[in-house]
């Protein structure tokens, strides 16, 4: 199954961080490479949403959907800057 | 008005078979986390990695070589679908562990892609548990975890981890990729155990 970009999480971002977070540049904690959520590669259907990194692959961010909330981590982003750009 | 309750006569032959919260599905959903694998049964091997450190490798041939078992079983996956009355060929885990010596009580298992998942040793044990190559009599195909995966269809069907490419025999337990990121770290369908605390 070919992968899709962090725009098809964009729901679960919202619902977890209550706010879009697609513009939210994320720094992968493996490559640095520096980008919007909306740019991260995602895979499935999943038990859950895992976010890659789209130059290195590496899992930045997983979140699954339990009743009365979000499981969330974040075990490869070192920074998530949600200001415009991601600061620039 | 006199109220008629309605008779026991017990749980249905369904609902006996399907654990709390799980719906029947006669598909066979494709779920993945990441990048799906290709790896050739040539280049295939399987590693028991115990807590010594000491490796026992087997390659696909001698793999294929040993007994093989045909587990028939009901599996369920932790999103809510469970399949009734599966085929699989595989090797049994208690095959494999018997060529290892061992005082571990904890296992993850450790795939192409990156993949890991834990459960104690026990679960693996006991004619519980298989590296399973065929599905329905043919190759299990690449998406649903081929050349093989591990099969422990007591757990959720995450714990059952495709494109296996070992397992690591531990004295601590080391949860996995989902497990860490919040499922459950044992996983019984039966107890409705899908959330980390559930």
């Amino acid at each position: 199954m070919p992968p899709i970009d962090g725009n098809a999480a964009a729901g679960t971002l919202a619902a977890f961080f209550g706010r879009d977070m697609t513009a939210a540049h994320g720094l992968c904690a493996a490559c640095d490479q520096h980008a919007p959520l909306a740019e991260a590669l995602l895979y499935g259907p999943a038990a859950g949403t895992a976010l890659h990194c789209r130059t290195c692959g590496n899992l930045l961010m997983t979140m699954i959907e339990a009743p009365g909330g979000i499981i969330g981590a974040m075990p490869g982003l070192t920074r998530l800057d949600t200001r415009p750009a991601g600061g620039v | 008005m006199a109220v008629i309750s309605r008779g026991f006569t017990g749980r249905g032959q369904t609902s006996n078979r399907l654990p709390p919260g799980q719906t029947l599905t006669t598909g066979f959903p494709v779920l993945t986390a990441g990048p799906t694998p290709h790896v050739s049964t040539a280049d295939w091997n399987f590693t028991l990695l115990t807590e010594t450190g000491t490796e026992h490798t087997w390659t696909w041939t001698e793999l294929r070589d040993l007994p093989q078992d045909s587990p028939h079983t009901d599996i369920h996956c932790v999103t809510g679908w469970s399949k009734f009355d599966t085929d699989w060929q595989g090797v049994s885990l208690d095959i494999l562990l018997a060529e290892v010596e061992t005082n571990a009580q904890f296992a993850q298992a450790y795939c192409h892609g990156g993949y890991t998942t834990n459960l104690p040793l026990a679960d693996l044990r006991g004619g519980q548990a298989w590296i399973a190559h065929t599905f329905d009599g043919a190759p299990l195909p690449a998406e649903h975890g081929g050349p093989a995966r591990l099969l422990v269809p007591h757990l959720y069907f995450w714990k059952s981890a495709k494109w296996v490419q070992g397992i690591r025999l531990l004295e601590h337990d080391q949860p996995g990729f989902w497990e860490r990121a919040g499922y459950h770290n044992y996983g019984d369908p039966w107890r409705e155990q899908r959330y980390w605390n559930d």
